[in-house]
């Protein structure tokens, strides 16, 4: 077994596409929890956090059933949109994504409580619509916290093992990716290979994680008066 | 005219009560609001500017129905046309003492009046600052002119001068009248302590045992007169003033904090408020 950039790349086009379709469904979902008591709410919160003490392979164990086209709702995906989720790119998307969900909610949920009750007020009493003090005032102020769950939920994709195996198996240039790489290299006994790949996961890890240190600390400063 | 009858459950000085607000206001009349800590004013103020919903009764605004509990009307706020001082100020830290005005003051930007805004609150060099840089008092300056940068038809001030030195408050008291009397500004202040704003009110109303209660307006409470700085006595903190109305000469002392704020020649307000006296740069 050879080394290549392949897996690596695959990494970085699925954490990102992940990390960007989590932005977007973690910031109403946040929002809607951080301000909205009802019956369902811990049941809810529950779920969205079972990522966090699951076994990656359970997960992945269920998604694999959920899709697969033996079972009723992979059989409806592949015979009603003709698609194919299991061993598929968009298979490792929609794993990663229910498995780095908790790791984008709780951030931005945490934001968007730790801001003053009375910022949205003074805003709705300056005439402004939910909808502008939303985009103007709300998100503005929780950037840090933006931030950390962009970071996290990159991270965490990146290094992700268990739900990518179990939905994606291991096909070049479609579903191995770094870690699964990795995992290969090692039961092909080819440490070379192994460390090189560990190696940048390492670094790129280590990187990531300084960034969000530095540029939270930055954010801090400048909103410390909150 | 505003007509109120409402009333709110709530816990008044420990225990469950019922705020029951009954008054009538005038357009343009200028009331301050007083009474114990936890008695009910903030939620009053809130209630009128539809932060918190009564539990019962009417809100009239010039005959438009703002809240019935009857009919289960409720205007929402941003239809209100109020200008909101809140008590912790509440300012957009996003944003810099200018983006804050201009954000209140919406599509139709008056940039003069921006500008006579920042000038009376004496925040001219202020405007690209954030926030978290301001000093308390600075805060609740902006705070007061960013509710009425989109010009209020009802001001609603919850305790705005309770980070002010006195005479920032004098200053922002005489400013606030200024306005009040321009626009013809219908005003609602609320305080902890009357003696804050005595003479400065149409009305003063007590809030007390979950009810308001009128006051009779003390006469001569307080007023105010114009005068030129003849001399400062740095040592000792005095000023040596010429009244503008008989050309008498007084001597006033002043907190040597504000000494830098006069020179000689300046024109001066000296107000006289029950025991206290303080003087302000005059810039009618």
């Amino acid at each position: 077994m050879e080394f290549s950039l392949q897996p690596l790349l695959l990494s970085f086009e699925l954490s990102l596409i992940t990390t960007v379709l989590l932005l977007l469904i973690g910031i109403p979902i946040s929002h809607f929890l951080a301000y909205h008591n009802f019956r369902f709410k811990s049941g809810i919160e529950a779920i969205i956090s079972l990522p966090l003490v699951l076994p990656p392979s359970v997960l992945g164990f269920y998604l694999l059933i959920a899709f697969s086209p033996n079972h009723f709702f992979g059989s409806f995906l592949e015979q009603t949109f003709n698609l194919r989720i299991i061993f598929s790119f968009s298979g490792l998307v929609i794993g990663s994504m229910l498995y780095s969900l908790p790791f984008m909610i709780h951030p931005l949920q945490a934001g968007f409580q730790s801001l003053p009750n009375n910022l949205r007020e003074a805003s709705y009493t300056l005439g402004k619509s939910k909808f502008e003090t939303f985009f103007r005032v709300s998100l503005p102020n929780i950037k840090p916290a933006i931030l950390t769950g962009i970071v996290l939920s990159f991270a965490h994709t990146i290094g992700e093992f268990g739900v990518v195996l179990m939905i994606g198996g291991n096909i070049k240039k479609e579903t191995r990716v770094a870690s699964i790489a990795v995992y290969d290299a090692v039961e092909a006994l080819d440490f070379h290979a192994a460390h090189i790949y560990s190696l940048i996961l390492l670094i790129i890890s280590f990187l990531i994680l300084l960034v969000v240190y530095s540029l939270n600390k930055h954010l801090f400063k400048s909103q410390k008066a909150l | 005219m505003i007509k109120i009858n409402i009333q709110k459950g709530l816990k008044i000085e420990g225990e469950q009560k019922t705020l029951s607000i009954d008054m009538e206001i005038n357009s343009g009349e200028f009331i301050v609001i007083y009474g114990k800590s936890g008695a009910g004013k903030t939620t009053f103020l809130r209630m009128l500017a539809g932060l918190t919903i009564p539990d019962k009764g009417i809100i009239e605004y010039n005959k438009k129905v703002w809240f019935d509990s009857s009919t289960k009307q409720d205007r929402s706020i941003i239809n209100r046309a109020i200008g909101f001082v809140f008590q912790d100020q509440a300012l957009f830290p996003n944003m810099t003492v200018l983006q804050n005005l201009k954000y209140a003051a919406g599509k139709n930007q008056d940039h003069d009046y921006l500008h006579y805004l920042l000038q009376i609150s004496e925040l001219q060099k202020m405007g690209n600052r954030y926030p978290n840089s301001l000093s308390g008092g600075q805060k609740q300056r902006v705070a007061i002119i960013r509710a009425l940068a989109r010009k209020p038809k009802l001001l609603l001030l919850d305790e705005p001068f309770s980070f002010l030195d006195t005479a920032m408050q004098n200053q922002l008291k005489v400013e606030l009248n200024k306005i009040h009397d321009r626009f013809n500004l219908t005003t609602l202040l609320v305080s902890h302590s009357p003696a804050d704003i005595e003479g400065n009110a149409d009305r003063y109303i007590e809030i007390k045992n979950g009810e308001n209660k009128e006051r009779k307006k003390q006469q001569n409470a307080g007023y105010s007169q114009e005068a030129v700085i003849l001399d400062i006595q740095e040592t000792a903190s005095f000023l040596l003033l010429q009244l503008t109305s008989n050309t008498k000469t007084i001597q006033l002392p002043i907190d040597k904090n504000v000494e830098s704020q006069f020179c000689i020649g300046m024109k001066v307000k000296v107000y006289i408020q029950g025991s206290n006296i303080s003087v302000i740069p005059n810039q009618s």
